[in-house]
């Protein structure tokens, strides 16, 4: 991880911890099924994440000639797949890569492992917390958008 | 000296080497000479290397409750395997190639080797490949380079590639090379390529950018202008290397316990155990310094240090035959040279032998001081010994 500390994010972080006060963490950890989010045949859900730690636990169920092209954590509704935070590896059921496209037609369980953790959403910093999924379906650009936390900085698995 | 001071000692010197060990974790470089690879087209050259990164392991990841484990998403959700409580950290180096190229490069793979190895197929295969963002981050909190894990990556205009290594210590001294293999597009033609990136070796020059820097210093005195009494100090510093010299502002604190009766006589043993011969003292100051690497070789130098030191002190001193305490307060100013043995952190093949650096080791020095305000009982011109870092 290359992150330069850079003065603003120090005023940022010293501002939303004197406003906002720090937070409890929040996460989920569940089963798939519970909140799965379905479009065009292909049903991505959020079923571990925790504020604290820097990995998003998926689960997804695509059509064949589905690849992985990329992953962004994001706040605040950046723009699709753009996020700032992209993905630096991908546990695909028990395997880690770290370079993609990979291939995950099928049923799969990923963990995304992003640079830092999420720990500015309960910072007050960060509010509403997003991942977004990029895909390629048989030659076609998806980019799929899961919500981790709402507006006020709770929980909203794919809601 | 009594248990306090022995304490004061080993938490200082653990401060020094502490700074000292900093300085190893992680040390840039920047290229300030390199050649084009080969091909020259898509132009690539080094700008510059980072070792002793510490990054986490890929797969792994930090637990709520303390200790790391390899998080997996199963049908029963998620499962924490291989948990531990050691930190998961691997030591891994960044080098840094400058890439300029207008027509648009695919960039698959980096690879670094050394020269007698196959183009793009011997040594380190990148780790991870990051790419310097092409516009103000989206968040000010987003890294600057960030990890691309979709390939090829495609680069256009002037840009900067980073590649994540394994460290080898090995290699790193050794010349070496980057491959960095390519897609090119010529209309509706792919081409690969592997562009070979002279790394280290006798064309590649590079600076430390190290700018700023802490020290500490545990010093014996054999005396001062204003008492011939030995005495300890402890100092610490903050300094900024500018070019080859590293000016810093030094603060020092030290003393003596009171004379002991029994204590053995002169006044060369005072900073252990003071005798009837030795004053008791309580001291501090500041000095300006300025420092800086002589001569070097891969993980020893010589270094010097120039500054000029002020000293402020209260000192008790006991006559003999019994007579009364004389209590007075003295300060003195004057130059002070040292010159230092250096272990230093290793460098790349390539690196200037001047450039800032981190380094402890010991210095012997020789100071002269007028004394400002006092009575003059001491000695114009002393000498002493130095354990330090920075």
């Amino acid at each position: 991880m290359v992150v330069t500390v850079r003065p603003a994010s120090l005023v940022i972080l010293l501002a939303s911890i004197l406003v906002g006060g720090c937070r409890i963490p929040v996460g989920v950890a569940g089963r798939p099924g519970l909140r799965p989010r379905c479009s065009d045949g292909i049903c991505v859900e959020a079923v571990a994440f925790s504020s604290n730690r820097s990995t998003v636990g998926v689960w997804i169920e695509a059509p064949p000639a589905t690849r992985l092209i990329n992953a962004h954590l994001l706040a605040d509704a950046e723009a699709p797949c753009q996020g700032h935070m992209p993905v630096e590896w991908v546990t695909i059921d028990q395997e880690t890569r770290r370079k993609g496209p990979v291939d995950i037609s099928g049923a799969h369980g990923l963990v995304f492992g992003f640079p830092i953790n999420s720990w500015w959403a309960h910072s007050g910093y960060w509010r509403e917390m997003f991942v977004d999924v990029q895909l390629d379906v048989a030659g076609r650009a998806r980019c799929l958008r899961t919500r981790l936390t709402n507006a006020a900085g709770k929980e909203a698995v794919g809601l | 000296m009594s248990s306090r001071s022995r304490l004061l000692t080993a938490v200082l010197m653990l401060a020094s080497a502490l700074a000292s060990e900093a300085g190893c974790v992680s040390v840039s470089y920047q290229a300030r000479r390199a050649p084009l690879g080969d091909p020259v087209s898509p132009a690539l050259r080094i700008a510059g290397v980072t070792t002793g990164e510490r990054h986490t392991v890929a797969g792994e990841d930090e637990m709520s409750g303390g200790g790391w484990a390899r998080p997996t998403v199963t049908q029963s959700g998620l499962e924490n395997r291989n948990r531990s409580d050691v930190d998961s950290f691997e030591r891994t180096l960044l080098w840094a190639v400058r890439a300029q190229d207008d027509r648009g490069t695919e960039v698959v793979d980096m690879t670094w080797s050394p020269p007698s190895a196959p183009r793009c197929a011997g040594g380190h295969p990148a780790l991870d490949i990051l790419l310097d963002l092409d516009a103000p981050p989206n968040h000010v909190l987003a890294p600057d380079a960030q990890v691309h894990w979709e390939r090829p990556i495609v680069i256009r205009g002037a840009r900067v590639l980073t590649g994540r290594f394994d460290e080898d210590r090995s290699l790193l001294g050794q010349a070496s090379v980057i491959d960095v293999r390519v897609i090119r597009h010529d209309g509706q033609v792919a081409r690969e390529d592997c562009v070979r990136v002279p790394a280290a070796g006798p064309d590649v020059a590079y600076w430390n950018t190290k700018r700023w820097s802490v020290g500490g210093r545990f010093a014996i005195r054999r005396g001062l202008a204003f008492s011939h009494s030995s005495v300890p100090t402890w100092s610490v510093s903050i300094g900024r290397w500018v070019g080859p010299i590293r000016i810093g502002i030094e603060g020092t604190v030290g003393g003596t316990n009171s004379p002991q009766v029994d204590g053995p006589t002169g006044t060369g043993l005072c900073f252990i155990t003071p005798g009837p011969d030795c004053d008791k003292i309580g001291m501090g100051g500041g000095a300006i310094e300025a420092s800086g690497i002589a001569r070097r070789w891969s993980h020893w130098a010589i270094g010097w240090s120039l500054s000029f030191e002020a000293l402020v002190a209260s000192v008790h001193h006991t006559p003999p035959a019994g007579a009364a305490t004389i209590n007075r307060w003295a300060s003195s100013g004057g130059p002070r040279l040292g010159l230092q043995l250096l272990r230093v952190a290793p460098d790349v093949l390539g690196a200037s032998r001047f450039g800032p650096t981190s380094a402890w080791g010991v210095e012997i020095f020789g100071a002269a001081a007028q004394e400002w305000t006092g009575v003059a009982a001491g000695s114009p011109v002393t000498a002493g010994i130095s354990l330090l870092g920075f």
